[in-house]
Protein backbone atom coordinates (compact mmCIF):
# COMPACT_ATOMS: atom_id res chain seq x y z
CA UNK A 1 0.00 0.00 0.00
CA UNK A 2 1.30 3.51 -0.78
CA UNK A 3 2.21 5.10 2.19
CA UNK A 4 -0.45 7.69 3.63
CA UNK A 5 1.09 11.16 2.91
CA UNK A 6 1.26 14.22 5.53
CA UNK A 7 -1.35 13.88 7.56
CA UNK A 8 -1.09 17.41 9.16
CA UNK A 9 -1.97 19.39 6.17
CA UNK A 10 -5.51 20.22 6.55
CA UNK A 11 -4.41 21.99 10.11
CA UNK A 12 -1.55 23.63 8.80
CA UNK A 13 -4.12 24.99 6.35
CA UNK A 14 -6.51 26.13 8.72
CA UNK A 15 -3.98 27.78 11.09
CA UNK A 16 -2.83 31.02 8.38
CA UNK A 17 -4.55 33.46 9.93
CA UNK A 18 -5.95 34.84 5.97
CA UNK A 19 -9.14 32.50 6.11
CA UNK A 20 -8.96 29.68 8.70
CA UNK A 21 -11.66 27.29 6.73
CA UNK A 22 -10.40 28.49 3.21
CA UNK A 23 -10.10 26.17 0.75
CA UNK A 24 -7.11 28.49 -0.90
CA UNK A 25 -4.45 28.25 1.91
CA UNK A 26 -1.01 27.13 1.80
CA UNK A 27 0.42 23.59 1.87
CA UNK A 28 3.89 22.38 2.08
CA UNK A 29 2.33 19.20 0.28
CA UNK A 30 -0.58 20.29 -2.30
CA UNK A 31 -0.65 23.37 -4.57
CA UNK A 32 -3.35 25.55 -3.42
CA UNK A 33 -3.22 27.13 -6.64
CA UNK A 34 -4.23 24.13 -9.40
CA UNK A 35 -7.27 22.06 -8.93
CA UNK A 36 -7.61 18.63 -11.09
CA UNK A 37 -10.28 16.29 -11.01
CA UNK A 38 -10.21 12.42 -11.03
CA UNK A 39 -13.31 10.18 -11.65
CA UNK A 40 -12.60 6.37 -9.86
CA UNK A 41 -13.86 3.44 -7.68
CA UNK A 42 -12.94 3.60 -4.07
CA UNK A 43 -11.25 0.99 -2.68
CA UNK A 44 -10.56 2.11 0.71
CA UNK A 45 -12.22 4.82 2.89
CA UNK A 46 -9.86 5.61 6.34
CA UNK A 47 -12.09 7.94 8.53
CA UNK A 48 -9.53 8.29 10.53
CA UNK A 49 -7.04 11.41 12.53
CA UNK A 50 -5.55 13.64 12.15
CA UNK A 51 -7.01 13.04 8.27
CA UNK A 52 -8.96 11.01 6.54
CA UNK A 53 -8.10 9.10 3.20
CA UNK A 54 -9.92 8.12 -0.20
CA UNK A 55 -7.84 5.40 -1.91
CA UNK A 56 -9.07 5.35 -5.92
CA UNK A 57 -8.37 3.49 -8.53
CA UNK A 58 -8.42 5.53 -11.70
CA UNK A 59 -8.15 4.81 -15.37
CA UNK A 60 -6.26 7.56 -17.46
CA UNK A 61 -6.21 8.14 -20.81
CA UNK A 62 -4.00 5.77 -21.77
CA UNK A 63 -6.31 2.92 -20.13
CA UNK A 64 -3.74 2.23 -17.70
CA UNK A 65 -4.82 2.17 -14.13
CA UNK A 66 -3.47 4.51 -11.75
CA UNK A 67 -4.10 4.43 -7.44
CA UNK A 68 -4.86 7.63 -6.44
CA UNK A 69 -4.38 8.81 -2.63
CA UNK A 70 -6.74 11.42 -1.60
CA UNK A 71 -6.78 13.16 1.70
CA UNK A 72 -9.71 14.85 3.49
CA UNK A 73 -9.92 16.42 6.95
CA UNK A 74 -10.33 13.98 10.04
CA UNK A 75 -12.55 12.36 11.51
CA UNK A 76 -12.56 14.84 14.13
CA UNK A 77 -13.62 17.09 11.62
CA UNK A 78 -15.88 15.27 9.40
CA UNK A 79 -18.18 14.43 12.30
CA UNK A 80 -18.82 18.47 12.65
CA UNK A 81 -20.68 18.16 9.34
CA UNK A 82 -22.19 14.71 10.06
CA UNK A 83 -20.20 12.14 7.95
CA UNK A 84 -19.43 8.55 9.09
CA UNK A 85 -17.02 5.89 8.26
CA UNK A 86 -19.75 4.54 6.06
CA UNK A 87 -20.14 8.55 3.96
CA UNK A 88 -18.08 7.04 1.88
CA UNK A 89 -18.18 3.31 0.36
CA UNK A 90 -15.86 0.79 -1.18
CA UNK A 91 -16.60 0.13 -4.68
CA UNK A 92 -19.06 3.44 -5.07
CA UNK A 93 -17.55 5.48 -8.20
CA UNK A 94 -16.65 9.24 -7.49
CA UNK A 95 -15.53 12.26 -9.20
CA UNK A 96 -12.97 13.88 -7.44
CA UNK A 97 -11.48 17.50 -7.44
CA UNK A 98 -8.68 18.46 -5.48
CA UNK A 99 -5.56 20.60 -4.97
CA UNK A 100 -2.50 18.48 -6.68
CA UNK A 101 0.65 17.74 -4.98
CA UNK A 102 3.48 20.12 -5.67
CA UNK A 103 5.82 16.64 -7.26
CA UNK A 104 2.84 15.50 -9.37
CA UNK A 105 2.78 12.34 -7.58
CA UNK A 106 -1.18 10.87 -7.62
CA UNK A 107 -2.19 12.25 -4.65
CA UNK A 108 -4.43 14.91 -3.48
CA UNK A 109 -6.25 17.14 -0.86
CA UNK A 110 -10.04 16.83 -1.31
CA UNK A 111 -12.33 19.99 -2.29
CA UNK A 112 -15.52 18.57 -3.68
CA UNK A 113 -16.47 14.88 -4.04
CA UNK A 114 -19.30 13.81 -6.45
CA UNK A 115 -21.25 10.79 -6.42
CA UNK A 116 -22.70 8.76 -9.76
CA UNK A 117 -25.69 10.18 -9.15
CA UNK A 118 -24.45 13.54 -9.80
CA UNK A 119 -25.10 14.46 -5.87
CA UNK A 120 -22.09 16.09 -3.99
CA UNK A 121 -20.86 15.25 -0.56
CA UNK A 122 -20.40 18.05 1.13
CA UNK A 123 -17.35 19.03 3.31
CA UNK A 124 -17.74 20.63 6.87
CA UNK A 125 -16.19 23.62 5.64
CA UNK A 126 -17.75 24.17 2.73
CA UNK A 127 -21.31 24.37 4.51
CA UNK A 128 -20.02 26.63 6.61
CA UNK A 129 -18.27 28.52 3.68
CA UNK A 130 -22.27 28.36 2.10
CA UNK A 131 -23.86 29.41 5.61
CA UNK A 132 -21.70 32.81 5.32
CA UNK A 133 -22.04 33.65 2.19
CA UNK A 134 -25.96 33.42 3.13
CA UNK A 135 -25.36 35.91 5.91
CA UNK A 136 -23.22 38.20 3.80
CA UNK A 137 -26.13 38.48 0.87
CA UNK A 138 -28.48 39.41 4.36
CA UNK A 139 -26.35 42.04 5.39
CA UNK A 140 -25.90 43.67 1.74
CA UNK A 141 -29.77 43.33 1.43
CA UNK A 142 -30.53 44.49 4.73
CA UNK A 143 -27.32 47.87 3.92
CA UNK A 144 -29.20 48.35 0.89
CA UNK A 145 -32.36 48.93 2.32
CA UNK A 146 -32.00 51.63 4.47
CA UNK A 147 -30.40 53.75 1.90
CA UNK B 1 20.58 29.53 8.77
CA UNK B 2 19.48 30.62 11.81
CA UNK B 3 19.20 28.86 14.70
CA UNK B 4 15.74 29.32 16.23
CA UNK B 5 14.74 29.34 19.75
CA UNK B 6 12.24 26.47 19.36
CA UNK B 7 15.65 24.09 17.81
CA UNK B 8 18.28 25.64 20.58
CA UNK B 9 15.01 24.88 23.44
CA UNK B 10 15.07 21.28 21.80
CA UNK B 11 18.70 20.41 22.34
CA UNK B 12 18.15 22.06 25.78
CA UNK B 13 15.67 19.48 27.00
CA UNK B 14 17.44 16.57 25.33
CA UNK B 15 20.70 17.39 27.88
CA UNK B 16 18.41 17.68 30.38
CA UNK B 17 16.81 14.38 29.84
CA UNK B 18 20.03 13.17 28.69
CA UNK B 19 21.82 13.93 32.73
CA UNK B 20 19.07 11.32 33.95
CA UNK B 21 16.70 11.22 35.98
CA UNK B 22 17.42 11.62 40.36
CA UNK B 23 19.85 14.77 38.86
CA UNK B 24 17.66 16.35 36.22
CA UNK B 25 14.36 18.19 37.26
CA UNK B 26 12.09 17.24 35.00
CA UNK B 27 8.10 17.28 35.21
CA UNK B 28 7.44 13.54 36.05
CA UNK B 29 9.84 13.20 39.17
CA UNK B 30 8.25 16.62 40.60
CA UNK B 31 4.81 15.09 39.96
CA UNK B 32 4.91 11.08 40.82
CA UNK B 33 7.00 10.42 43.60
CA UNK B 34 9.78 6.75 42.90
CA UNK B 35 10.32 6.45 46.47
CA UNK B 36 6.11 5.63 47.09
CA UNK B 37 5.73 2.88 45.08
CA UNK B 38 1.96 1.37 44.52
CA UNK B 39 1.06 -2.27 43.49
CA UNK B 40 -2.38 -2.48 43.34
CA UNK B 41 -4.92 -4.85 41.50
CA UNK B 42 -8.24 -3.85 40.12
CA UNK B 43 -10.65 -3.84 37.87
CA UNK B 44 -10.54 -0.90 34.83
CA UNK B 45 -13.09 0.79 34.09
CA UNK B 46 -12.09 3.55 31.96
CA UNK B 47 -8.74 3.67 29.20
CA UNK B 48 -8.27 8.02 27.46
CA UNK B 49 -6.41 7.74 25.06
CA UNK B 50 -4.40 10.43 24.39
CA UNK B 51 -1.37 13.37 24.24
CA UNK B 52 0.90 13.87 26.04
CA UNK B 53 -0.51 11.08 28.54
CA UNK B 54 -2.95 8.09 28.18
CA UNK B 55 -4.89 7.58 31.22
CA UNK B 56 -6.65 4.34 33.04
CA UNK B 57 -9.22 3.84 35.75
CA UNK B 58 -9.46 0.83 37.71
CA UNK B 59 -11.76 0.22 40.82
CA UNK B 60 -9.38 -1.88 43.83
CA UNK B 61 -10.69 -2.68 46.79
CA UNK B 62 -8.90 -1.21 50.08
CA UNK B 63 -7.85 -2.86 53.02
CA UNK B 64 -11.26 -1.57 54.46
CA UNK B 65 -13.69 -3.35 51.85
CA UNK B 66 -14.15 -0.36 50.28
CA UNK B 67 -13.71 0.68 46.55
CA UNK B 68 -11.39 3.28 45.24
CA UNK B 69 -11.21 4.00 41.56
CA UNK B 70 -7.52 4.72 40.94
CA UNK B 71 -6.21 7.02 37.98
CA UNK B 72 -3.02 6.04 36.31
CA UNK B 73 -0.73 7.81 33.74
CA UNK B 74 0.66 6.21 30.99
CA UNK B 75 2.55 7.37 28.18
CA UNK B 76 1.71 9.33 24.84
CA UNK B 77 -0.40 7.48 22.59
CA UNK B 78 2.10 7.42 20.17
CA UNK B 79 4.71 6.12 22.01
CA UNK B 80 2.40 3.21 23.57
CA UNK B 81 1.43 2.01 20.02
CA UNK B 82 5.51 2.32 19.16
CA UNK B 83 5.96 0.45 22.26
CA UNK B 84 3.69 -2.21 21.42
CA UNK B 85 0.23 -1.42 22.37
CA UNK B 86 -2.98 -1.01 20.33
CA UNK B 87 -6.04 0.31 20.96
CA UNK B 88 -7.45 -3.21 22.54
CA UNK B 89 -4.32 -3.70 25.05
CA UNK B 90 -6.42 -2.47 27.71
CA UNK B 91 -10.24 -2.83 28.20
CA UNK B 92 -12.81 -1.60 30.50
CA UNK B 93 -14.00 -5.40 32.14
CA UNK B 94 -9.85 -6.34 32.31
CA UNK B 95 -8.44 -7.36 35.45
CA UNK B 96 -4.91 -5.89 35.65
CA UNK B 97 -2.06 -5.79 38.35
CA UNK B 98 -0.40 -2.45 38.24
CA UNK B 99 3.09 -1.21 39.80
CA UNK B 100 3.87 2.48 39.86
CA UNK B 101 4.48 5.85 41.63
CA UNK B 102 1.89 7.45 43.51
CA UNK B 103 1.83 10.99 42.94
CA UNK B 104 3.61 13.53 45.42
CA UNK B 105 -0.03 15.55 46.25
CA UNK B 106 -1.55 11.70 47.78
CA UNK B 107 -4.44 11.85 45.50
CA UNK B 108 -5.36 8.42 44.13
CA UNK B 109 -3.34 8.86 40.93
CA UNK B 110 -0.49 7.03 40.19
CA UNK B 111 2.13 6.67 37.16
CA UNK B 112 2.11 3.45 35.71
CA UNK B 113 5.72 1.33 34.97
CA UNK B 114 4.33 -1.54 34.53
CA UNK B 115 0.63 -3.48 34.32
CA UNK B 116 0.50 -7.07 34.16
CA UNK B 117 -3.22 -8.55 32.69
CA UNK B 118 -4.69 -11.29 33.98
CA UNK B 119 -3.41 -13.48 31.28
CA UNK B 120 -0.21 -12.71 32.26
CA UNK B 121 0.58 -10.41 29.10
CA UNK B 122 2.59 -7.52 30.46
CA UNK B 123 2.34 -4.33 29.29
CA UNK B 124 5.44 -1.20 30.01
CA UNK B 125 3.81 2.03 30.60
CA UNK B 126 6.08 3.97 28.23
CA UNK B 127 6.11 7.12 30.69
CA UNK B 128 7.71 9.53 28.34
CA UNK B 129 9.62 11.19 31.09
CA UNK B 130 10.50 14.80 28.91
CA UNK B 131 7.09 15.56 28.88
CA UNK C 1 -33.27 47.13 11.48
CA UNK C 2 -29.89 46.60 13.69
CA UNK C 3 -27.68 44.52 12.45
CA UNK C 4 -25.78 42.19 14.83
CA UNK C 5 -22.41 43.37 14.83
CA UNK C 6 -19.40 41.28 14.74
CA UNK C 7 -18.11 43.15 18.08
CA UNK C 8 -21.10 41.64 20.27
CA UNK C 9 -19.31 38.27 20.71
CA UNK C 10 -16.40 40.11 21.95
CA UNK C 11 -18.84 42.49 24.59
CA UNK C 12 -20.30 39.57 25.64
CA UNK C 13 -17.08 38.16 27.12
CA UNK C 14 -16.36 41.65 28.94
CA UNK C 15 -20.06 41.50 30.79
CA UNK C 16 -19.80 38.80 33.65
CA UNK C 17 -16.57 40.30 34.64
CA UNK C 18 -18.53 43.58 35.14
CA UNK C 19 -21.32 41.39 37.02
CA UNK C 20 -18.89 40.12 39.36
CA UNK C 21 -17.33 43.50 40.19
CA UNK C 22 -20.94 45.67 40.55
CA UNK C 23 -22.82 42.61 42.18
CA UNK C 24 -20.57 40.49 43.49
CA UNK C 25 -22.03 37.27 42.42
CA UNK C 26 -21.66 33.80 44.20
CA UNK C 27 -18.70 31.96 43.17
CA UNK C 28 -19.60 29.20 40.24
CA UNK C 29 -19.26 25.59 40.86
CA UNK C 30 -18.30 25.51 37.13
CA UNK C 31 -20.54 23.20 36.32
CA UNK C 32 -22.09 25.01 33.47
CA UNK C 33 -19.02 24.74 31.67
CA UNK C 34 -18.87 21.05 31.69
CA UNK C 35 -19.54 18.97 29.22
CA UNK C 36 -18.31 18.76 25.09
CA UNK C 37 -18.18 21.64 22.83
CA UNK C 38 -17.10 22.12 19.23
CA UNK C 39 -16.90 23.82 16.07
CA UNK C 40 -18.50 27.58 16.44
CA UNK C 41 -22.24 28.34 15.25
CA UNK C 42 -21.62 29.33 11.44
CA UNK C 43 -21.67 32.92 11.36
CA UNK C 44 -19.33 35.20 10.00
CA UNK C 45 -18.09 36.67 13.35
CA UNK C 46 -18.01 33.04 14.90
CA UNK C 47 -16.11 31.94 12.15
CA UNK C 48 -13.39 34.20 12.70
CA UNK C 49 -12.89 32.92 15.95
CA UNK C 50 -12.88 28.89 14.49
CA UNK C 51 -9.08 29.00 15.64
CA UNK C 52 -8.50 32.41 17.04
CA UNK C 53 -9.22 36.06 16.58
CA UNK C 54 -8.65 39.37 17.91
CA UNK C 55 -10.62 42.33 17.78
CA UNK C 56 -8.50 43.97 15.72
CA UNK C 57 -9.50 41.50 13.11
CA UNK C 58 -12.96 41.68 13.48
CA UNK C 59 -13.75 45.16 13.23
CA UNK C 60 -11.28 45.24 10.06
CA UNK C 61 -13.52 42.41 8.99
CA UNK C 62 -16.44 44.67 9.79
CA UNK C 63 -14.98 47.67 7.98
CA UNK C 64 -14.30 45.19 4.80
CA UNK C 65 -18.25 43.79 4.98
CA UNK C 66 -19.59 47.30 5.27
CA UNK C 67 -17.69 49.21 2.35
CA UNK C 68 -20.39 48.79 -0.67
CA UNK C 69 -16.73 48.46 -2.45
CA UNK C 70 -15.90 44.91 -1.59
CA UNK C 71 -19.74 43.72 -2.29
CA UNK C 72 -18.19 41.86 -5.78
CA UNK C 73 -14.86 40.76 -4.05
CA UNK C 74 -15.14 36.81 -2.93
CA UNK C 75 -15.56 36.36 1.07
CA UNK C 76 -12.74 34.66 1.53
CA UNK C 77 -10.42 37.89 0.11
CA UNK C 78 -12.12 39.96 2.79
CA UNK C 79 -11.29 37.34 5.28
CA UNK C 80 -7.83 36.95 4.52
CA UNK C 81 -7.70 40.42 4.09
CA UNK C 82 -9.09 40.87 7.94
CA UNK C 83 -6.65 38.50 8.74
CA UNK C 84 -3.62 40.28 6.66
CA UNK C 85 -4.45 43.26 9.01
CA UNK C 86 -4.54 41.48 12.25
CA UNK C 87 -1.25 40.06 11.39
CA UNK C 88 0.42 43.12 10.35
CA UNK C 89 -1.58 45.82 12.79
CA UNK C 90 -1.81 43.92 15.78
CA UNK C 91 0.43 41.04 16.34
CA UNK C 92 3.66 42.34 14.09
CA UNK C 93 4.35 45.36 16.41
CA UNK C 94 4.62 42.97 19.42
CA UNK C 95 7.08 40.86 18.35
CA UNK C 96 10.47 41.38 20.03
CA UNK C 97 13.67 41.41 18.09
CA UNK C 98 14.22 37.90 18.75
CA UNK C 99 11.03 36.46 17.74
CA UNK C 100 10.93 38.39 14.32
CA UNK C 101 14.35 37.08 13.76
CA UNK C 102 12.75 33.85 12.64
CA UNK C 103 9.17 35.11 11.37
CA UNK C 104 7.26 33.82 9.38
CA UNK C 105 8.09 30.19 10.32
CA UNK C 106 7.54 28.20 6.97
CA UNK C 107 5.09 25.00 8.15
CA UNK C 108 7.03 22.91 6.36
CA UNK C 109 8.93 23.26 9.76
CA UNK C 110 6.52 22.36 11.95
CA UNK C 111 7.49 19.51 14.09
CA UNK C 112 3.30 18.76 14.19
CA UNK C 113 3.79 18.18 10.46
CA UNK C 114 7.05 16.52 10.82
CA UNK C 115 7.71 14.29 12.90
CA UNK C 116 3.57 14.14 14.38
CA UNK C 117 4.81 15.77 17.34
CA UNK C 118 2.10 16.76 19.71
CA UNK C 119 1.15 20.74 19.93
CA UNK C 120 1.93 22.60 22.46
CA UNK C 121 -0.06 24.67 25.21
CA UNK C 122 -0.09 27.84 23.04
CA UNK C 123 -1.66 25.83 20.01
CA UNK C 124 -3.00 23.39 22.01
CA UNK C 125 -5.83 25.51 23.51
CA UNK C 126 -6.80 27.46 20.12
CA UNK C 127 -7.18 23.93 18.51
CA UNK C 128 -10.03 23.31 16.59
CA UNK C 129 -13.27 20.81 17.33
CA UNK C 130 -14.02 18.77 20.54
CA UNK C 131 -13.00 20.49 23.83
CA UNK C 132 -14.77 18.69 26.23
CA UNK C 133 -14.50 19.81 30.50
CA UNK C 134 -14.92 17.82 33.14
CA UNK C 135 -15.27 19.11 36.83
CA UNK C 136 -13.83 17.42 39.89
CA UNK C 137 -13.61 18.56 43.04
CA UNK C 138 -9.62 19.88 42.84
CA UNK C 139 -9.36 20.17 39.12
CA UNK C 140 -10.67 20.53 35.75
CA UNK C 141 -9.83 17.93 33.11
CA UNK C 142 -10.05 19.55 29.67
CA UNK C 143 -9.52 17.57 26.51
CA UNK C 144 -9.33 18.44 22.92
CA UNK C 145 -10.46 16.19 19.57
CA UNK C 146 -7.20 17.20 18.45
CA UNK C 147 -3.92 15.21 19.33
CA UNK C 148 -6.58 13.82 22.06
CA UNK C 149 -4.82 16.33 24.15
CA UNK C 150 -5.97 16.66 28.01
CA UNK C 151 -5.14 19.11 29.85
CA UNK C 152 -5.73 18.97 34.09
CA UNK C 153 -6.51 22.66 36.00
CA UNK C 154 -5.72 22.67 39.09
CA UNK C 155 -8.69 23.99 41.38
CA UNK C 156 -7.35 24.00 45.04
CA UNK C 157 -4.32 26.44 44.04
CA UNK C 158 -1.16 23.93 44.32
CA UNK C 159 1.30 25.76 42.84
CA UNK C 160 3.80 23.81 40.58
CA UNK C 161 6.57 21.88 42.56
CA UNK C 162 10.06 23.88 42.94
CA UNK C 163 11.22 21.26 40.78
CA UNK C 164 8.84 21.27 37.61
CA UNK C 165 10.29 21.67 34.34
CA UNK C 166 8.67 23.53 31.56
CA UNK C 167 6.37 20.50 29.86
CA UNK C 168 4.14 20.45 26.86
CA UNK C 169 0.72 21.53 28.57
CA UNK C 170 2.59 23.58 31.24
CA UNK C 171 1.23 23.92 34.57
CA UNK C 172 -2.28 25.19 35.14
CA UNK C 173 -4.27 26.75 38.07
CA UNK C 174 -7.82 27.75 38.45
CA UNK C 175 -10.60 29.94 40.14
CA UNK C 176 -13.83 30.90 39.15
CA UNK C 177 -14.69 35.00 38.87
CA UNK C 178 -18.41 34.69 39.19
CA UNK C 179 -19.15 32.12 36.33
CA UNK C 180 -15.94 32.94 34.80
CA UNK C 181 -13.48 30.34 34.61
CA UNK C 182 -9.69 31.56 35.17
CA UNK C 183 -6.95 29.45 34.25
CA UNK C 184 -3.21 30.34 35.04
CA UNK C 185 -0.46 28.82 33.12
CA UNK C 186 3.20 28.84 33.15
CA UNK C 187 5.90 26.35 32.95
CA UNK C 188 5.39 25.46 29.54
CA UNK C 189 8.41 24.69 27.22
CA UNK C 190 9.52 26.50 24.25
CA UNK C 191 7.30 25.64 21.40
CA UNK C 192 5.42 27.46 18.29
CA UNK C 193 2.42 29.64 18.61
CA UNK C 194 -0.30 30.25 15.90
CA UNK C 195 0.90 33.98 15.93
CA UNK C 196 3.55 33.01 13.51
CA UNK C 197 6.33 33.29 15.93
CA UNK C 198 7.99 31.02 18.88
CA UNK C 199 7.65 31.18 22.42
CA UNK C 200 10.28 30.55 25.37
CA UNK C 201 9.50 29.04 28.72
CA UNK C 202 8.74 32.08 30.18
CA UNK C 203 5.35 32.37 28.60
CA UNK C 204 2.14 32.64 30.32
CA UNK C 205 -1.20 32.99 29.54
CA UNK C 206 -4.58 33.45 31.42
CA UNK C 207 -7.34 32.39 30.05
CA UNK C 208 -11.29 33.51 30.67
CA UNK C 209 -14.05 30.96 29.57
CA UNK C 210 -17.22 32.23 29.55
CA UNK C 211 -21.39 30.90 28.86
CA UNK C 212 -22.85 34.01 27.87
CA UNK C 213 -26.14 34.02 26.02
CA UNK C 214 -28.31 31.18 25.95
CA UNK C 215 -25.73 28.62 26.73
CA UNK C 216 -25.15 27.60 23.28
CA UNK C 217 -21.72 29.27 22.74
CA UNK C 218 -18.17 28.95 24.87
CA UNK C 219 -16.13 31.97 24.14
CA UNK C 220 -12.13 32.12 25.36
CA UNK C 221 -10.37 35.35 25.77
CA UNK C 222 -6.66 34.57 26.49
CA UNK C 223 -3.84 36.88 27.18
CA UNK C 224 -0.85 35.85 26.52
CA UNK C 225 3.11 37.46 27.35
CA UNK C 226 6.66 36.24 26.76
CA UNK C 227 9.35 38.62 27.45
CA UNK C 228 11.08 36.29 24.78
CA UNK C 229 8.84 36.94 21.85
CA UNK C 230 6.51 39.60 23.02
CA UNK C 231 7.02 43.42 24.25
CA UNK C 232 3.57 43.44 25.37
CA UNK C 233 0.70 40.70 25.59
CA UNK C 234 -1.47 39.98 22.94
CA UNK C 235 -4.95 38.94 23.76
CA UNK C 236 -6.42 36.06 21.32
CA UNK C 237 -9.83 35.01 21.51
CA UNK C 238 -11.92 32.11 20.51
CA UNK C 239 -15.60 30.52 20.57
CA UNK C 240 -17.08 26.84 20.56
CA UNK C 241 -20.62 25.66 20.31
CA UNK C 242 -22.05 23.55 22.44
CA UNK C 243 -22.06 20.06 21.06
CA UNK C 244 -22.87 16.94 22.76
CA UNK C 245 -23.65 14.59 20.10
CA UNK C 246 -19.95 14.92 19.77
CA UNK C 247 -17.29 12.32 21.10
CA UNK C 248 -13.29 12.52 20.81
CA UNK C 249 -12.44 9.72 18.33
CA UNK C 250 -9.29 8.03 18.33
CA UNK C 251 -5.69 9.68 17.08
CA UNK C 252 -3.55 7.36 16.22
CA UNK C 253 -3.11 7.55 12.34
CA UNK C 254 -0.51 10.37 12.19
CA UNK C 255 2.40 9.74 9.90
CA UNK C 256 5.05 11.91 9.14
CA UNK C 257 4.58 13.47 5.49
CA UNK C 258 6.17 11.42 2.60
CA UNK C 259 6.80 14.27 0.42
CA UNK C 260 6.50 17.93 0.89
CA UNK C 261 8.12 21.34 -0.21
CA UNK C 262 9.58 24.08 1.51
CA UNK C 263 8.42 27.39 1.15
CA UNK C 264 11.00 28.72 -0.88
CA UNK C 265 10.72 25.70 -3.41
CA UNK C 266 6.73 26.44 -3.93
CA UNK C 267 6.11 28.36 -7.00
Amino acid sequence: MKPRQTLLLGLLTLISAEGVYSHHARSPVYDASRSVTVEGLVTEFNFYNPHAMISLDVTDDTGKLVKWSIELPGRLNLTVGGWTDDSVTVGERVAITGNPTYTGSSGMWLERLIRADGSELLLPGTERSNALEDERRRRIEERDQQN
Amino acid sequence: MRASLLRSLTIAGLLVVAAGPGKAHHSFAAIFDREDPVNLMGTVTKVEWGNPHTWFYIDVENEDGDVENWAFELGSSNHLLRRGWNRNSLQVGHVVTVVGSRERAGGLIAAARTLTLSTGESLFGAQDESQ
Amino acid sequence: MTRRPLFLSIVIIQLPLLCVSTLARAQSDGSHLEGMWSDPPRTLADSQCYVYCTDAGLSRLEELLDDPANDDRPLNELTRAAGGYQREQYFRPRFTAAALENYPRDPADDPGFLYCEPWGFAKQIFSPHQLEIRHFDDRIEMRYGEWEARRTVYLDGRAAPDDYAPSLLGWSVGHYEGDTLVIETSSVRGNLTFMGIEHSDQLTAVERYTRPDDGQRLLLSATLDDPWGLKQPVVMKKVWSWAPEQEISPYEDCKPPTEFSRREDRP
